[in-house]
């Protein structure tokens, strides 16, 4: 039979039985439609953090505790803050840096009068906004001296600021954190979220005045530096500082005995490839496992078909169909099926990303759509895949019919 | 040389072990342009030797020539490609694709013999005319009657301009008037030079050919000219 017969055949096949083959494809249609959104929110997330990862800067060094030996058991989530001033005071110091600063985080309860809610409170010192950039909208911001002052004085988030006071003017007014008053001398500018932080909720005070007056503690939450020079001598130079603060004996430099963790913008992006990989895998077995699924529903009606259609196998056979043109046949309609499950699946799915993303962005800022090209191409291919597989053992069945029988099949 | 020559055939069925002889031991000839009905109660073997005339079925034992050429041996791709040109069948259900239109019904057998594109249509409205279904070519095949129906397997039967026409049954599911109708049909593709082997088992139809072979448990027992033929009359 000639390719082009056999394809109007298959076709005409399908189409006399419209509501069943539409049917039938639904589990790929869904499946692929289904692996298209997920690949695309995936993307758009890992491309949105790892854009904002690059805003850091690649100079920039980040020192964080940590619970030693990484390979011993499952991290602790009680990691024990090792960091203090004086390490930031040496790493100032080594005069590797343009800017050391130190950050204390928690949440706690704000209030003024009688409003109050929860906010999250950062320890910081003039280089935070190296860090987060951000722009003063009213106001001024903590400098050193308010630093070395101990002074009682907070910087509000734009969030924060709409919520305790309105429309009022902050500035020169009191709030309450822990009932400590706090007078406010500034306002940042709207931020947005950040690594799924909304910093706009956020509220800067002195490092010295969170540790002394609010937290009661003499650590800090993370250090973070920017480089003078080559980062990743800067990372060993900051690594050999902090061992010697800390007194720790490791002459080999293994980072296991260490208790603290440095690392850079290179090794965050590294992580988020990793993490983003593994996602991509789990998503995939997911995607795999609904598309098994679409494909047996394929066989399965492919089964009955060829059962329904005897008389027809039969015949055919007996006008001079050969088992390979028959087999060619019930392959070429279960393909043609998934093929356009396929196309279906894909619009569909790009469709959903494209609304999802609509959606995800009124709340998350920089998010976009991203459908990866080659998701597209992959979801038809891989759906064609299902229907060569799925509709091998339906077709083998038909072609190996006896003729004689299936003419007289009632 | 004849159209067909068996040779001491023999069909054995085998299943489970249990073996169940369907001919034992055919010997016969039939000649180009000859009108043969097959006789025999059901079991008799008259279906399986129409299946082995017609390619649809081996055989076990003996020979069997077709034009001369031994086809007793061949595979079934081979067997497949003989039933394209060389043989036409009717079947007592018809076997029609309902949801497709009378012409595609009798194009079908084109697709599988290579016809070419422009040729079909031409070829398969001819086979509608000698049916006298020109009319009908348009319609869905399950609009038909029965009648019109068998006479569409007809067509699609002669499309490919077959050296012989098989006809199982043909008037079994057939009111009286329609089984005329078929008959005489058979009998005028006959007259204009077509081989045609009809199975039946009702003698006022056999008696439409000019030679009846009567088979029983597997084997010819008559095998005579029919001198008494019927022409347009037919009674179940």
């Amino acid at each position: 039979m000639q390719p082009r017969d056999l394809f109007l055949t298959a076709s005409a096949s399908l189409t006399r039985n419209k509501s069943r083959s539409a049917l039938t494809i639904l589990g790929i249609v869904i499946g692929i439609a289904a692996v298209i959104l997920m690949l695309s929110i995936g993307q758009s997330a890992q491309g949105l953090i790892l854009s904002q990862i690059a805003d850091l800067g690649s100079d920039l060094v980040f020192v964080e505790p940590s619970a030693g030996d990484p390979t011993s058991g499952p991290p602790s989530p009680f990691i024990e803050q090792t960091l203090t001033m004086d390490d930031v005071d040496a790493l100032r110091d080594s005069q590797l840096f343009t800017e050391v600063s130190a950050t204390i985080l928690n949440t706690l309860t704000v209030s003024r009068g009688e409003e109050s809610k929860f906010a999250q409170v950062a320890g910081v010192d003039e280089g935070y906004l190296t860090v987060f950039p951000a722009d003063v909208a009213i106001g001024r911001f903590i400098d050193q001296q308010d630093v070395d002052a101990y002074a009682r004085v907070a910087v509000l988030g734009k969030g924060v600021a709409e919520d305790l006071f309105g429309d009022l003017d902050p500035i020169g007014r009191d709030i309450k954190i822990k009932n400590v008053n706090m007078r406010v001398i500034g306002v940042l500018e709207e931020q947005g979220s950040r690594f799924f932080q909304n910093l706009d909720d956020r509220i800067a005070i002195p490092v010295t005045t969170a540790q002394r007056d609010i937290f009661g503690v003499d650590y800090v939450s993370y250090i973070s530096a920017r480089a003078k020079g080559d980062i990743e001598f800067a990372k060993e130079e900051v690594r050999w500082i902090l061992r010697d603060e800390h007194n720790i004996d490791n002459p080999t430099g293994e980072l296991a005995k260490d208790d603290f963790a440095v690392s850079s913008q290179s090794d965050a992006v590294a992580i988020i490839g990793v993490v983003g990989s593994v996602l991509t895998i789990l998503l995939s077995s997911v995607a795999a496992i609904s598309l098994v699924v679409g494909g047996i529903g394929i066989m399965n009606i492919m089964l009955v078909s060829v059962t329904e259609r005897t008389r027809e196998i039969g015949l055919r056979k007996a006008v001079g169909a050969t088992e390979k043109e028959i087999s060619r046949q019930f392959l070429l309609e279960a393909i043609v099926l998934t093929m356009v499950g396929g196309i279906i699946g894909v619009v569909l799915g790009v469709l959903a990303a494209l609304g999802a993303a609509a959606v995800v962005s009124q709340s998350v800022d920089g998010w976009s759509a991203v459908v990866p090209p080659e998701a597209i191409g992959l979801g038809v291919a891989v759906a064609t895949a299902i229907g060569l597989v799925f509709g091998y053992y339906p077709a083998r069945r038909a072609a190996r019919l006896d003729p004689i029988e299936a003419l007289r099949y009632e | 040389m004849a159209l067909i020559e068996l040779a001491n055939v023999h069909k054995r069925y085998e299943n489970d072990g249990v073996v169940t002889p369907a001919l034992n031991g055919v010997t016969l000839n039939i000649e180009e342009g000859e009108f043969v009905a097959l006789m025999g109660p059901s079991g008799s073997g008259k279906s399986t030797l129409m299946h082995i005339m017609g390619f649809l079925d081996h055989i076990t034992e003996g020979t069997y020539l077709f034009r001369g050429r031994d086809v007793s041996r061949l595979g079934k791709d081979d067997l497949a490609r003989m039933r394209r040109g060389d043989v036409g069948f009717v079947f007592q259900a018809f076997h029609l694709l309902p949801k497709s239109t009378v012409r595609d019904n009798v194009t079908l057998p084109m697709l599988y013999a290579g016809v070419r594109n422009g040729e079909r249509r031409e070829r398969a409205d001819r086979a509608l005319a000698a049916v006298g279904l020109t009319h009908r070519a348009e319609h869905l095949s399950n609009q038909l009657s029965g009648g019109e129906r068998q006479r569409v397997a007809i067509a699609r039967a002669i499309v490919n301009d077959p050296k012989v026409l098989f006809a199982d049954e043909p008037t079994g599911n057939l009111d009286t008037k329609s089984g005329t109708a078929v008959l005489n049909l058979l009998q005028e593709l006959h007259e204009q030079g077509r081989t045609i082997i009809m199975v039946t088992h009702e003698l006022e139809a056999a008696e439409h050919a000019e030679r009846i072979i009567r088979i029983r448990d597997g084997q010819v027992i008559t095998d005579a000219k029919n001198h008494s033929r019927r022409r347009g009359e037919y009674h179940k």
